[in-house]
């Protein structure tokens, strides 16, 4: 092995390497298999990010990565040739560098795309870029930068399932990139694999680990039926969540902030920290590591800070979870005093059954809300 | 004449495009045009008013929590409840820690490089080891052939700052910055859960309940965050603005309007009150620093001539509507028109400086030179950095005193006609929601979007938005590197995806810049 990695010390190198052993929940005896992986590649593996119908959230979110630091992923992991929030270039010569990457680096850079693609109106809704005066629009980009990719990575919901923007579906046709909500046929028809990274945002550690992986193993990690890569999103919220305890006793927040439903620790009077779910919490729906991982640097998540979980790494957010602040009607609490047999009971059939067949179920029988994207 | 075109803009938030004309070397001319469309105004039609709060967060993931504070506010205007104090305060801590970590990511990740010559760091002969580590990374860049996000770049014009130390510092400072931006959005997670958008504020107030455990581990966070930004970012706005970037402000790149509006930001006594904000609210118009007025938010319209929108121009946005159309004839932008009066208004930090005048922001003014630029907007965003951070201690300290009270006036969803408007400053302009509801849904939703002040087309008269009025008299001397056009597009710090054309309309050909 070389004294220096593109310019970075040995020891600098290391460091990078353990994080990113640790982002992968590795244990840190995998450090020299990732700094194999890495040092086996001639150049910094090429990225090119676009944006569709996005929000930028998915970008700011990775800026918050702390294993490996943005700098280092930006610098020192990966070329990142496009990425239009934080490169130097503007205009033609911006978009020169995608058109230079699609050709020059063919099989051989990470796609990463954010935000839904729309297709009504011919793709107007969303474009960068022109070409002969007319405006490039998502829905070509997709195809031209996606077929050349070594792999694309589906960042966000939008990206993903359509997400948010697939709430107006109607007027702009806005679609994932693989999927359609919770069907398959999205705006990419081409056969480059394409992983989805799920969240709206997605956690920073969800996107990098993916990378990561990538760039170790040259293969998808194992995905659910959603694309979604198992490592990040294997278990519901509800599985881990810190108050299913309270859960299962049947103690539920009725009030938000109220002392006699909150811990003393958090400022309350009661024994624990209700159970969100009267208050719509999406939890037992929704799959991903968010009570364990947690966000910003770890300091916190949405539950840990008392408000519900959205659903937002699931294909059905968010029109097809809409209203947020009732309960899930897959959720049935037999009233106030319900047992634990009871609620394991109705549970286990919702996830022993992947959720995903079971809310698609609801959807044609109008059961979950009678709106699965109809906006 | 040259007809310029840039597409996209940027180091910015969004989709939006800018053509300019050049004549004899200076700005003749600008259009602004944002290129995407989602729809929140339809997506939230029908929907339950709560989850607006969460889901038009989602409008913009860099001014992240402004959308989610307009939104409450509209909501709870509707609902009518009375926000208790530690609610309104903890508010307060989720939104401010939320300008602190974006106003230092606008000037070091997303303006900078259009005012230093990285390159330059290649020749800093200097020995202070931190400076030389950036070296030693910049010239590893170079030496591997791949100085990719940092080049291509336009050619570095004559107001680019080359000196070496000077450059190498700013770099190492933009890393650093990196670094602490972080500690902003650990501080808006510790009170919101996450970041971006914040999951815990509710119609009434917010989820969580203050402790003082949860203060010193915000403390211990913002401490840290104030003490670099008041010594290294405040710091180099103001070494820059009074020193190496002051020939731009004195050839006035990006006048604009002279036209300020602001809604006012941070509560300081009643939820959504815009007459008792740490930030006032006011209207300013032509310069007139003698005289502001109040805001009268009902004098607030939209015109749409020039909008990809079917729907009738001129509306209040409490009546307002989002019917799209993007083929449009004569119409060039997914924005609306936004005015006031009448007229365009600028938004953001230097409308709120003009209207505080708080006497070291109106020294510091007068060393630059008291008029509006793309410098002086750089100078007011830092300056606002400073006011805020000792305002957050008086908050944290009304929070300890009072750590046992309530925080949410929860109220049921109700089923009778209501209205609802929620405006607010955000970091880069002002922002608003307008509400209406029926049957405990959403009737109606428009939002006059904070970069729609300074980004909007030209209004039904013609009269130029003030991002387009601020890019003419720009100095262009030379049409392939349009530095000073996206200067002064990125002073706004557009949440928009921003696309600037430059075309040569002699042979209407699309001029190629090349990569350098
Ligand atoms: S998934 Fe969410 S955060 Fe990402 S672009 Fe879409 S709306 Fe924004
Ligand atoms: S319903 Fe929500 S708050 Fe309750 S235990 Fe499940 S995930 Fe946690």
């Amino acid at each position: 092995m070389g004294e220096s990695f593109k310019g970075l010390s040995r020891r600098d190198f290391l460091k990078v390497c353990g994080a990113s052993a640790t982002i992968l929940g590795l244990s840190q005896s995998y450090v020299p298999q990732i700094a194999q992986a890495l040092e086996g590649a001639a150049a910094k593996p090429p990225v090119l990010w676009l944006q569709g119908q996005n929000c930028t959230g998915c970008s700011v979110s990775a800026l918050n990565s702390n294993h490996p630091s943005i700098a280092e992923l930006v610098l020192d992991i990966l070329s990142f040739r496009y990425q239009p929030n934080i490169m130097a270039a503007s205009g033609d010569q911006a978009i020169q560098v995608i058109k230079d990457t699609i050709k020059n680096e063919k099989g051989k850079y990470v796609l990463v795309w954010e935000g839904a693609v729309p297709d009504k109106e011919d793709g107007l809704f969303a474009a960068f870029g022109e070409e002969n005066g007319k405006p490039m629009t998502a829905d070509k980009w997709i195809t031209e930068a996606a077929d050349s990719a070594a792999v694309v990575i589906a960042t966000g919901t939008c990206a993903a399932f359509g997400g948010i923007p697939r709430a107006n579906q109607a007027v702009t046709g806005a679609k994932g990139l693989l999927f359609d909500g919770t069907a398959k046929g999205g705006a990419y028809k081409g056969t480059t694999p394409v992983v989805n990274v799920p969240g709206c945002p997605p956690n920073p550690d969800w996107l990098v680990g993916t990378i990561v992986y990538w760039l170790m193993n040259k293969k998808a990690p194992d995905v659910d039926n959603y694309g979604r890569p198992k490592m990040f999103y294997g278990q519901t919220i509800h599985d881990n969540c810190e108050r299913r305890a309270a859960f299962e006793a049947g103690l539920y927040l009725e009030t938000w902030g109220d002392p006699a439903a909150i811990a003393p620790a958090e400022g309350g009077t009661a024994t624990q920290n209700y159970c969100l779910v009267k208050k719509g919490c999406k939890g037992p729906i929704t799959f991903s590591d968010c009570p364990i991982r947690r966000w910003n640097s770890r300091t916190s998540w949405p539950i840990g800070a008392h408000g519900i979980c959205i659903g937002c790494t699931q294909p059905e957010f968010y029109a097809g979870l809409a209203p947020l602040y009732e309960k899930v009607p897959e959720v049935n609490l037999f009233g106030i005093q319900t047992t634990a047999d009871n609620i394991a009971k109705v549970l286990g059939v919702a996830v022993a059954i992947g959720l995903g067949a079971h809310l698609v179920g609801n959807f044609a029988t109008g059961r979950v809300g009678g709106k699965g994207g109809d906006k | 004449m040259a007809k310029v075109v840039i597409d996209p803009v940027t180091r910015i938030e969004g989709h939006l495009k800018i053509e300019v004309e050049v004549e004899n070397g200076v700005v003749k001319d600008a259009w602004s045009s944002g290129t995407m469309y989602r729809g929140f105004e339809q997506l939230i039609q029908g929907k339950d008013p709560r989850d607006a709060i969460r889901i038009t967060q989602r409008v913009c993931g860099v001014c992240n929590t402004i959308h989610g504070m307009s939104s409450v506010f509209a909501v709870d205007n509707a609902f009518g409840v009375t926000v208790p104090d530690n609610g309104r305060i903890i508010r307060n801590l989720i939104f401010a820690s939320d300008w602190l970590a974006d106003h230092p990511l606008h000037f070091y990740h997303l303006a900078a490089l259009d005012y230093i010559d990285i390159m330059a760091v290649a020749s800093y002969a200097g020995n202070d080891p931190a400076l030389l580590k950036v070296k030693d990374k910049i010239v590893s860049l170079v030496k591997a052939n791949d100085t990719y996000p940092l080049t291509p770049r336009y050619e570095p014009d004559a107001f680019v700052i080359k000196d070496p130390e000077v450059v190498t510092t700013a770099v190492s400072h933009y890393l650093e910055a990196l670094e602490m931006r972080k500690l902003g959005h650990e501080m808006l997670a510790l009170w919101g859960g996450r970041a971006p958008f914040f999951q815990n504020v509710v119609v009434g107030g917010v989820g969580i309940r203050p402790t003082v455990a949860r203060i010193a581990e915000f403390t211990w966070r913002f401490e840290q965050l104030a003490s670099w930004l008041e010594n290294t970012y405040v710091a180099d706005v103001v070494a820059l603005g009074t020193g190496p970037l002051k020939p731009i402000h004195d050839l006035k790149v990006g006048l604009g309007v002279s036209n300020f509006l602001g809604y006012g930001a941070f509560d300081e006594k009643k939820s959504g009150d815009i007459k008792n904000r740490f930030f006032r609210s006011g209207v300013i118009d032509n310069l007139d620093l003698k005289n502001i007025k109040d805001l009268d938010p009902s004098k607030i319209t939209e015109d749409v001539k020039y909008s990809y929108y079917k729907s009738a121009s001129g509306l209040k946005p409490a009546v307002g509507k989002t019917d799209p159309d993007p083929k449009k004839a004569d119409a060039y932008s997914f924005i609306k028109s936004p005015r006031y009066d009448g007229k365009p208004h600028e938004g953001g930090p230097l409308a709120r400086m003009l209207m505080q005048q708080d006497p070291g922001f109106m020294e510091l003014a007068g060393k630059i030179g008291v008029w509006p630029s793309a410098v002086a907007r750089h100078a007011a965003r830092a300056y606002e950095t400073k006011m805020l951070i000792g305002q957050i201690r008086v908050w944290l300290d009304q929070l300890a005193k009072n750590i046992n009270g309530e925080v949410c006036d929860d109220k049921a969803l109700p089923m009778d006609a209501r209205e609802g408007m929620g405006i607010t400053d955000a970091p880069r302009s002002a922002n608003g929601h307008w509400v209406s509801i029926d049957k405990g849904k959403v009737t109606n939703y428009q939002i006059v979007n904070a970069s729609g002040w300074n980004f909007g087309p030209r209004d039904d008269k013609g009269v130029r938005g003030p991002v387009e009025e601020a890019i003419v008299g720009a100095p262009v001397p030379d049409p392939t590197n349009p530095t000073n056009v996206v200067r002064v597009v990125r002073s706004f710090d557009p949440c928009l995806a921003c696309s600037v054309h430059i075309i040569e309309p002699t042979t209407n050909e699309i001029l190629k810049f090349k990569v350098t």
